[in-house]
């Protein structure tokens, strides 16, 4: 595993090789810290009188603290070969976002002037090192833990990573292509346009519309690819096919999404921050909304856990002997664990027919739905380096071997 | 077809309520049941016999309550180690991607005994696409089910791994000379067939 620190003198530079690399590094650290974190950010734009949406820019990462009280907000912007003008564009971005801090990350030979630009308009400006310095030895491990699947969630939406395992290699059929550019879409909506919603409420209505336009997606993409046969659950036919996969992973990222979203207006109502929530029609969401509030020192502890639980443990946990591992790594009791657990059930428990679509028990694991394979072997192998064991998943070899085709 | 290995099988019970007959075998009441494990590489398929020491019997309680389309199968902890010993080399070898989606798993006990008196802790574990075959040779008929749950039992009378099914109330031929009960599982479904043995000892210990 890498020692971030042991890097900082002399291999920075060659492990950012480019602007992706440095977004990865940078969503990582503030992971390391517990915060919840969304990245690959854009803001896009229906065109006014023509189909079609625009990429007005792109944005980086947006770092969320939660906390009983409040919710806190960072925006950073990652760049390498910085110039002063990338600080003015990022300081007008972040005034429309207004987000509580913003911080721009960069590589660049001016960068103490750029620092002291940075002071005059409220943007801290930092270079790579500076974070990297700051890090605990746990931080590091954990750092090093997200690095790696924040690597492979960005994969499994590369076109050209998802087309080197198609029937043939490296093309798209027709089909294959339209498939690819529905996945495309159904994400733009989430990094492009949710995310920059500053009403709470507008954007639960959003993230609502999302999943009722697609309430069967994988099985929509299947369906759309023709995969045989027609009549299995979605996890089946995203282990038989990428872009089912990505679609699949793709729905679990909107629904902690929806999830996050109620926990944060749960934090805003307590503290007395007004909501209209009569414009809200979905019930379970109404209901999240409250059971947080009543739970609310166990609901804000929910972002960081899923973060971890999906990106360093695969999102899933043996429930015969994993428990106290996974607690003890989260600096938690099993019974604290047992109860953010329990309480993420009710959650992902929609009100009007009791579907529980968020975990799926089997051969007592405890596993939220659609997780990829691949972030399940990280999950694994990450244990590994923690010294815990892995006897209780049935399928490790197979989870583990289906990371060879990724770059980690 | 390759035979895998031998071993003697505790328990195993058919209730088919249309007929009003048991098929039946129980180590306890003096049977010697024994479990046959074969490979079809043909069909991909694993094989599993129960067989010797399987009689038919007529139904003593009232086949118009409970659920009496059943077929309940038993291991104790000694056989459920032999049968590992038998299958893991034998699943181990076995160079195909296994379906690994996960399914939500029902409690096959509770679903047998809904109302019923509780006969010890139960442990549902998951539940396997397999064909299973029932066959009253003596009678001229079978009958079959497609889905097979899995649970572990803790009761007084020591620690169980259950096979259940739900069967078809459809009346087929007869599948062969001698009364038996057949399970066909794919290949594909073998590692978490297996893996099952081990969460249920991992459970009684």
């Amino acid at each position: 595993m890498l020692k971030w620190v042991d890097c900082i003198m002399y291999e920075v530079a060659d492990l950012i090789k480019d602007g992706k690399d440095l977004e990865i590094l940078v969503s990582s650290y503030y992971q390391a810290y517990d915060y919840y974190v969304e990245s690959n950010l854009k803001w896009i734009e229906d065109k006014e009188d023509l189909p079609g949406k625009v990429d007005i820019l792109e944005l980086d990462v947006l770092a969320k603290m939660f906390s009983i009280h409040s919710v806190e907000r960072t925006l950073i912007e990652c760049k390498r070969g910085c110039t002063y003008k990338d600080i003015f564009k990022f300081s007008g971005v972040a005034k429309f976002v207004g987000a509580n801090s913003n911080v721009l990350i960069c590589q660049s030979h001016d960068i103490n002037k750029l620092k002291s630009v940075g002071d005059r308009i409220n943007i801290q400006v930092k270079t790579p090192e500076d974070l990297l310095t700051t890090l605990s030895d746990d931080q590091q491990e954990k750092l090093s833990f997200f690095y790696d699947s924040n690597s492979i969630s960005n994969q499994l939406f590369e076109k050209e990573t998802i087309k080197s395992m198609m029937a043939t290699s490296g093309k798209f059929s027709v089909a294959e292509q339209k498939a690819y550019n529905m996945i495309r879409g159904y994400m733009a909506e989430l990094i492009g346009k949710i995310w920059k919603e500053t009403d709470l409420i507008q954007q639960s209505i959003q993230i609502k519309d999302l999943l009722d336009t697609h309430s069967d997606y994988v099985r929509e993409i299947a369906r759309l690819l023709q995969i045989k046969p027609g009549n299995k659950a979605s996890e089946f036919y995203m282990n038989q096919n990428m872009l089912c996969r990505a679609a699949g992973y793709l729905v679990l990222k909107v629904r902690v999404s929806y999830v996050i979203c109620a926990i944060h207006c749960a934090v805003d109502l307590e503290n007395g921050v007004l909501l209209e929530l009569d414009r809200i029609q979905d019930d379970s969401f109404l209901n999240v909304v409250d059971l947080s509030r009543k739970e609310l020192a166990t609901a804000v502890k929910i972002p960081q856990f899923l973060q971890e639980f999906i990106y360093i443990f695969g999102g899933i946990i043996s429930l015969l002997n994993d428990v106290h591992n996974i607690a003890q790594y989260m600096k938690m009791d099993t019974l604290e664990m047992k109860r953010i657990i329990g309480l993420l059930k009710q959650l992902f428990k929609l009100t009007e027919n009791r579907i529980q679509w968020g975990f799926v028990e089997d051969m007592d694991v405890l596993a939220l739905k659609y997780i990829p394979t691949p972030i399940k072997g990280l999950g694994l192998i990450n244990r590994e380096i923690l010294d815990c064991s892995i006897d209780g998943f049935c399928f490790a070899d197979q989870w583990k071997k289906s990371l060879s085709i990724y770059r980690v | 077809m390759k035979l895998l290995g031998r071993c003697k099988a505790q328990y195993a019970s058919n209730l088919v309520a249309s007929k009003k007959l048991v098929l039946r075998t129980d180590r306890d009441r003096g049977d010697n049941p024994f479990i046959d494990f074969y490979s079809n590489e043909a069909d991909q398929k694993l094989v599993i016999k129960i067989l010797n020491t399987v009689y038919i019997e007529d139904m003593n309680s009232n086949p118009a309550r409970g659920a009496k389309n059943r077929t309940d199968i038993h291991f104790n902890e000694s056989q459920l180690d032999a049968i590992i010993n038998i299958l893991s080399p034998f699943i181990d070898s076995l160079s195909i991607t296994f379906d690994d989606a996960p399914r939500s798993t029902p409690d096959p006990t509770g679903m047998e005994y809904p109302n019923g008196l509780p006969l010890g802790k139960t442990k549902p574990i998951t539940w396997i696409p397999a064909r299973m075959i029932v066959n009253y040779a003596d009678k001229d008929f079978s009958i079959e089910a497609t889905k097979i749950y899995i649970d572990a039992e803790k009761y007084t009378r020591g620690n169980k791994f259950h096979l259940g099914a739900n069967m078809s109330t459809t009346i087929l031929n007869k599948a062969g000379s001698i009364n038996s009960f057949e399970l066909l599982v794919g290949y594909s479904q073998l590692k978490r067939f297996l893996h099952t043995m081990n969460v249920a000892k991992m459970w009684f210990a």
